[in-house]
This record gives structure tokens, sequence and C-alpha cells, in this order.
């Protein structure tokens, strides 16, 4: 889905075709109207007859991005002008759910094919996936996508929402696996070393130093599977891409893609137009680079010495407490006789830093600051400045605990 | 088409809102209340001007009626500034509907609002929405019932 709104594009589109008239348009917009009121009803469960426009607008866009989408998928355009919304809304429920039902499949498979290579922002997105799984719903807000979805693809999906942008992501993301994983952990692991030594932590794609190097490999004439292209060699294709005219150089691209996906056996259509599309993408790269004298940075070499990577700090926090268990532990605390008593508590039942700012806020005054940081690490004095730090100027606590770090 | 407030037919409603007042003037007669058709007009108007200034959008049977019927047989609600009560308990109603981050629904909102305005507001509408409902708005965000109290038995 190309657009962020396919049911517009498409009504619009159809208004100047003259395939819907102004009172056709009418008719959409009434019937639309009417299925955001039922929607919002359904919403506050009838609890409310009004709701924040916020919320109203959101509604409204998941309607609009249910049908629009249902209409691409099914290709059904006429739908718009014969049917009515509030049928092409159910229709469009029942695709959803099967999709939601196909995309969880799907992330099986990709969870299945990832690349070992430790790649946190990989982990952490296919947690997000998961999240997405769990969290969408598809009645109210079928264009949202929850979950954090950082892992950067090489080929990014175009703006599009809800399932639809998880089912691409998740389409992309397999093939990307399944050509990684025709290589060697250990090799892919040494050449992302050798391309981005942060590459366990940074938003880096796996795929792509791959693909590219790959590609080096098979005008090298070399097995694709190696991946390492020494210096000499990078010299040699700087040589080889310099004789070439642009249109020249494309098409060997594009035939080097192709040949790669055969050597590694690779048949499916999308894949092959995957790594085409890839190495197209390195064409101004390659340019660029030979008017800077070297394609090291392109096409890698295993043997080049790791750079070094400055240490650093991360810092992450612990689970927080539903609002519940901490209003409970706030009056427990502020019930306590002794200070003493007070950070006992602190120390057995708080384990994350946002806890234990609320807790700070509401329980500890004076002196008593003082005594409970008497009893915390450097690391922990260290990490309250900086959520201190990051707060703007103006900011002060109630007890102001801040003061005494 | 995400500009949902083209489509909103606020003249429409405005026209079910007078036709809704009309109706609950039957009842509200009963008390010694009624509403006037130039009366009902501007309630209407201020109906829309309230949910735009709140920032809400309302369907189906608007708030006002339900504020009638509620607050029609109040002891401290007379004849002469019933309009202008109405139109504050209006206002009153979103903006805390708002600060409850809608959390109370609308029939315990105004049954609550009742229960104060009858009971400790004495029919002080600045009582009710200066003290009394803030401070049930700020509590339920913090998850207690509307009929809960406090330690010494007051309500929030």
């Amino acid at each position: 889905m190309e657009s962020n709104n396919y049911l517009a594009e498409l009504s619009n589109q159809a208004l100047r075709d003259g395939r819907l008239d102004e009172k056709d348009m009418l008719r959409i917009q009434n019937e639309l109207w009417l299925l955001l009121a039922q929607q919002t009803e359904s919403y506050t469960m009838g609890d409310s007859s009004s709701v924040p426009t916020e919320t109203a607008l959101e509604l409204f866009k998941s309607i609009c991005f249910s049908i629009g989408w249902y209409l691409q998928e099914t290709g059904n355009d006429t739908g718009l002008m014969m049917g009515n919304m509030q049928d092409l809304l159910q229709a469009s429920r029942a695709l959803l759910q099967e999709r939601i039902e196909e995309g969880k499949k799907l992330l099986r498979r990709v969870a299945a094919s990832a690349p070992p290579v430790g790649s946190r922002s990989y982990r952490d997105t296919l947690a997000g996936l998961g999240e997405f799984f769990r969290c969408y719903d598809c009645r109210f807000f079928a264009h949202e996508i929850p979950g954090n979805i950082d892992y950067q693809l090489n080929q990014p999906v175009a703006e599009t929402m809800g399932i639809a942008y998880v089912e691409e992501y998740l389409h992309r993301l397999l093939i990307e696996n399944k050509f990684c994983r025709s290589f060697q952990t250990k090799t892919v692991i040494s050449l992302l070393e050798c391309s981005c030594p942060e590459y366990r932590e940074l938003l880096v794609n796996i795929y792509e130093p791959v693909a590219v190097n790959a590609v080096g490999r098979l005008l090298l004439g070399k097995d694709v599977r190696g991946l390492d292209i020494s210096t000499d060699e990078q010299a040699r294709l700087a040589d080889y891409f310099r004789s070439l005219a642009q249109d020249e150089a494309r098409k060997e691209l594009r035939s080097a893609a192709d040949r790669v996906c055969s050597e590694l056996r690779i048949t499916d259509s999308a894949s092959c137009a995957y790594l085409r599309q890839t190495t197209l993408e390195l064409y101004p790269r390659i340019k660029t680079a030979i008017a800077g004298g070297s394609l090291e940075e392109i096409f890698p070499s295993l043997r080049r010495e790791p750079m070094e990577v400055a240490a650093t700090t991360h810092y992450i926090d612990g689970e927080t407490m539903d609002d519940k268990k901490l209003r409970t532990l706030i009056d427990e605390i502020n019930d306590c006789r002794s200070v003493s008593d007070k950070i006992a508590l602190v120390r057995q039942q708080v384990h994350s830093l946002s806890d234990l700012v609320e807790v700070l806020n509401v329980c500890f005054w004076g002196d008593e600051c003082r005594q409970l940081f008497e009893g915390f690490g450097e690391t922990e004095l260290d990490l309250l400045r900086r959520y201190c730090q990051e707060k703007p100027e103006s900011w002060s606590s109630d007890s102001e605990w801040e003061d005494l770090l | 088409m995400d500009e949902i407030s083209v489509f909103s037919p606020v003249g429409l409603q405005k026209v079910k809102t007078i036709a809704e007042l009309r109706e609950c003037n039957d009842i509200s007669l009963r008390y010694g209340l009624s509403l006037s058709e130039p009366q009902m007009q501007n309630l209407a108007e201020r109906h829309v001007a309230a949910l735009r200034d709140t920032g809400r959008i309302e369907f189906g049977s608007g708030i006002l009626k339900k504020l009638v019927m509620q607050f029609c047989d109040s002891p401290f609600i007379f004849q002469d500034g019933y309009e202008d009560t109405l139109l504050e308990l209006q206002d009153a109603f979103y903006y805390f509907k708002n600060e409850s981050k809608d959390r109370i629904p609308d029939d315990e909102l105004i049954e609550f609002m009742k229960q104060v305005f009858d009971g400790r507001a004495q029919g002080s509408l600045e009582y009710l929405c200066n003290i009394t409902l803030e401070e049930l708005c700020r509590n339920t965000r913090y998850g207690y019932a509307v009929d809960d109290t406090d330690r010494n038995g007051h309500m929030f």
C-alpha cells in the first residue's frame, strides 16, 4: 500500500473520473460519519456521548485505513461506488484478522531464521514485533503500529500503516534473513565487525554489507560465499567501475545481482528483486568512493584491523511497578515511623529509577533524603544526577531531593 | 478525509439538541422550570462552543438533556437563573470530562455533580466547579471511585 489514505485518494480519483458524483461523495461522507459515531459508542462502551477530538480522529483514521486497505487488497475499487461503508468495514475486519494470523506465522519464520550475529536492535525489534501482535487493535486503531520497530531494513518500507506496514516489514526482513543465512555466521560477523565495529549496539543493517561484498566477489570472479575483498581486489573493482559508463555499470550490477542469487540458489523473485534494488543503489556510492580514491568503505576487507571502540556505559531501567502497587508502597513508606524502615522498604521494593524518583518526590524529606543517599553507590547517585540534568532548569521536586545529590 | 470536522453535521446536532430540550420542558415544568425557544437556541449554540473549546466531539444524544433531567428537581435551581445554570453545568461537565481523562462515565459524573450541588455545595456552582469536581477528577487519576472517602470519611 503506497499511500496512507487510499480511501481518500480513491474517492477523489473517482470524483475526477466521473465514477462518483457530488451526491455519492455526500453519501460516503455521511456513512463514514455514522460509522464514526458507532465506533465511538463501541469504544466508550456507551459510557460517554463525547470523546476528545484526538480520539475521534484516530478512530476515523482507523475506519478510513481499514476500508481503503480492504479495497486495495481485494482490488475491488468499485466497492466504494456500490457498497456501503458499514459492510466494507465489516469485511475489512475479517481480512485484517486473517492477515494478523498470517503475520504471526511470518514473525515465527523471521525469528527462526534470524542471523545469530548479536545485533541488539534486531533482537529488540523482534520483541517489538511480538508486542505489535499482542497490542494491535484492528477494531478501533487499525492504522496504528504499537511496539518498537527500530531495526533498519536495507529497503525501508514505504509509508504505510497498521498491519500493512508490519506485513511488508516482515516479508522484507525474511528476505534479508534468508540471504544472510546463505553465508557462514562467523564470516558474516567478521564482515560486520570490519564494516561497523559497533554494529551490535547500533541500528545497522546486517544484510547490506553481506549483499554488497557478495556482489563484489562475483564481479571479481570469486566464490561469493567468502565475503572477503582484499585491498588489491578493491583496487581491481575500482578500475573495473572506472572503465564502465553509468548505464553499463548499472547493467553489470543488475546482472551480478542475478548471478549472486543463482550461485546462492535463491530462486524466489522477491528476493532477487530485493538484491537487484540493493545493488543498483550501490552505484552512486561506488562513483563517489572512486572519486575519493578507494572502495574500502564499500567493499570492506575482512582482514582490516578492527577499529578501536570507545567504552560506553548503558543503563537499562528495571521493571517499573504498576500504578496501584506504587501507590500502596508510597502509603506504606509514608506510614513508617523511622527513616531506617523507609530506607529498608525502598531497598526491598524499588527496582527502577522511575519508581525511585516517584518515591523520592513524595516520601523522603530533608535529612531523610541524605540518609537514603548515604546508602547509595556512586553509580546510583550518578544516575539520579543525570536524571536531574535531563530535566528542564525550572524543574524541582516537591521534596527537593535533587538539591542533596 | 482526516479532517472529520468537515463532515460534522453541526447544524443537525443543534436541531436535535433543541428538540431534546423541548421534550425536557414537559418534565422540568413539574418543578417550575422551562426554557423558551431563544434560550434553547442559545443553549444549543453554547453546546457546540463548549465542545469546541474543550476539544471534544459528541455523537448521538447530547449531554444537555441528561443535565436537565438530572438537575431539574434541584431545590437550588430557579426559573430566573435556569438557563445560566445549565450553561455553566454544561461547560463544567466537558471541562471535567477532560480533566478526568474520560475515566468517569457521563451518567456517573452528572450524578456526582448533582449530589454535590444539592449537598455540600448548597447550590453554589462556584463550589461545585472549582473545588469539589477538581478534587474528584484529580483523584480519579489515582484510582479512587466516585463514592470513596478519605480516612476521615469525607468524600473526595
